[in-house]
């Protein structure tokens, strides 16, 4: 698989913590990589370091197969970039704060309008930033994240602060930007269901490290869920238990992971045959949501 | 490295380091002028731009200096634009080198205000009030030098207070530098080592003594180059947390 960003081992100490410990990324070229994660768990330490604003404590990290602590300049001339809020000068119109930027890239004007074109801001252009909305600043920082045509934009919390207009036109935008010239977008999140309806593949940070890296598909897969409403949660906990079956309780309902060697007849014939009153018993699909806490181990299993 | 130095130049439109430029020469001029019309006794023209010239490197200069590079760093640390600019494909030490050019490009804009600003304050108040007076020759060349020496001098100061905003996020740590700096140098206005504290430099322009004054330029002068490599050095290599 051809890699845009890979990392082997990528660790960054602050004193003893380390907020990055041996990450092994590879985020594949086009389409959306979520980098999924709760806040501190080390996803804008390590984009700084794809950006080459930390330098590793160990382990290097690769932008198309260029190192880019011995090749920095070569590294970021490809990458576009949005780390945290936007950094605007507020005293300075949109498009001059475009103009900044693309006078250090060497672009022809012409590009300042591609790109308020594209996040549909041109309108708004002649402003100061200390008038724009959140919204609008958000855009403004992604545009001057176009500015050259990057083959990698590396945004950190894009929708921060966005309404739920702005967060669906911002969604919009992502998914439309590997389509349109072959962008790789590497986009970290804190929101399950904003990765889940962005990205293709999704690395999953905790603690600064990562506990899964694979395609959206093959992480929700893995073994079905059965939905249970059942009188007698906790009885009917413990029963699963004792039959090997890991349950856990969500809102009324039971949740229960389901090896292959089991079908939903047969935990239907379980319960009813311990005097149980199964009300609704339905497999479900596991969700983002499913995979990260599982993977975390932030939602402890009832039974066990 | 001229793209940069342009880059600088258009962040300072509308700022308020721009603001701060014209009002601090305009502050000291002002000054001079009222000076000037509440004077009953004939002056001369050198003790009037003498008058000027402590001013500004007693006060004024280290002040606005400090003033000035807090505020040309806070324009990127309160955005938090080092995430933006120190990624973008460009030697990070031309980056501070082209901040570094353009406030000592202001100061030396402040400097020749202030020339113009203080005989200008001068022929003024001859001209509204005819009982100011003026006498002996206007000391054009011997102003000039002054001034020029108090900048070259104040390099080292200007690096300082540069290299100290740039590197702190908050602003308190280069403030109370500048401010504890031109206290010190106040008060400690005689001392033979005044040659080689910062805030001091520039006053020692107008020493009687020109060893005194040549030590003190040098030490400002060449002492600020040295510094500013230093600075370049290590924010070159600072990482942005």
């Amino acid at each position: 698989m051809a890699t845009a960003i890979e990392s082997t081992g990528l660790t960054k100490r602050f004193g003893a913590r380390a907020a990055v410990d041996g990450v092994d990324l590879a985020a594949p070229r086009g389409g959306v990589y979520g980098f999924l994660g709760r806040n501190g768990a080390g996803k804008t330490t390590t984009i700084r370091l794809i950006l080459g604003l930390l330098r590793p404590s160990a382990g290097e990290v690769r932008v198309f197969g260029e190192p880019v602590g011995a090749r920095r300049l070569k590294t970021a001339a490809m990458i576009g970039s949005l780390v945290e809020t936007p950094a605007l000068y507020d005293h300075l119109t949109g498009r001059e704060n475009l103009d900044l930027t693309r006078r250090i890239l060497a672009l022809p004007k012409t590009e300042i309008d591609r790109v308020l074109e594209v996040v549909d801001l041109a309108g708004a252009a002649g402003r100061r930033v200390g008038g724009y909305s959140l919204g609008m600043r958000q855009r403004l920082g992604l545009a001057r994240a176009l500015l050259g045509g990057p083959r990698l934009l590396v945004l950190d919390e894009p929708t921060n602060g966005l309404d739920p207009d702005g967060i669906r036109d911002m969604r919009r935008l992502i998914r439309s930007l590997p389509e349109q010239g072959g962008v790789t977008v590497f986009v970290s999140s804190h929101l399950l269901a904003e990765v889940e309806q962005t990205a293709d593949h999704v690395g999953l940070m905790h603690e600064g490290r990562l506990l899964a890296q694979t395609s959206l598909r093959e992480l929700k897969g893995g073994p079905a869920e059965l939905e249970i409403e059942v009188d007698e949660a906790e009885r009917a906990a413990a029963l699963l238990a004792q039959a090997g079956l890991s349950a856990r309780r969500e809102d009324a309902a039971l949740r229960v992971r389901l090896p292959a060697e089991w079908t939903a007849a047969a935990v239907n014939r379980l319960l009813v045959g311990a005097d149980l009153a199964v009300q609704r018993l339905a497999p479900r699909q596991r969700s983002l949501e499913d995979v990260y806490l599982d993977l975390t181990g932030a939602r402890a299993p009832l039974n066990a | 490295m001229l793209t940069l130095i342009h880059v600088e130049l258009a962040k300072l439109k509308r700022s308020l380091a721009l603001l701060l430029c014209v009002a601090a020469p305009a502050c000291v001029a002002a000054l001079c002028f009222m000076m000037a019309l509440r004077r009953d006794t004939p002056a001369t023209w050198e003790l009037f731009a003498v008058n000027g010239e402590v001013m500004w490197a007693y006060f004024m200069l280290p002040m606005t200096v400090t003033a000035l590079t807090v505020l040309v760093a806070q324009m990127e640390h309160a955005p938090k634009a080092w995430n933006h600019l120190l990624a973008l494909p460009v030697l990070r030490w031309k980056v501070f080198l082209a901040k570094a050019l353009v406030v000592l490009g202001l100061v030396a804009l402040m400097s020749v205000a202030l020339y113009g600003g203080v005989f200008g304050a001068g022929l003024l108040a001859e001209r509204l009030k005819p009982g100011v007076q003026l006498t002996g020759p206007i000391p054009l060349a011997h102003s000039a030098r002054i001034l020029a020496a108090m900048y070259a001098g104040a390099l080292l100061m200007v690096v300082v207070q540069l290299w100290a905003a740039l590197r702190f996020r908050s602003f308190v740590v280069p403030l109370i530098l500048g401010i504890a700096g031109t206290f010190a140098a106040v008060a400690a206005t005689a001392a033979e080592e005044g040659v080689f504290f910062p805030w001091l430099i520039p006053v020692n322009a107008l020493a009687h003594d020109p060893e005194r004054a040549a030590v003190a330029l040098s030490v400002g002068f060449f002492g600020g180059l040295a510094a500013l490599v230093a600075m370049l050095l290590h924010l070159g290599r600072h990482e942005v947390v």
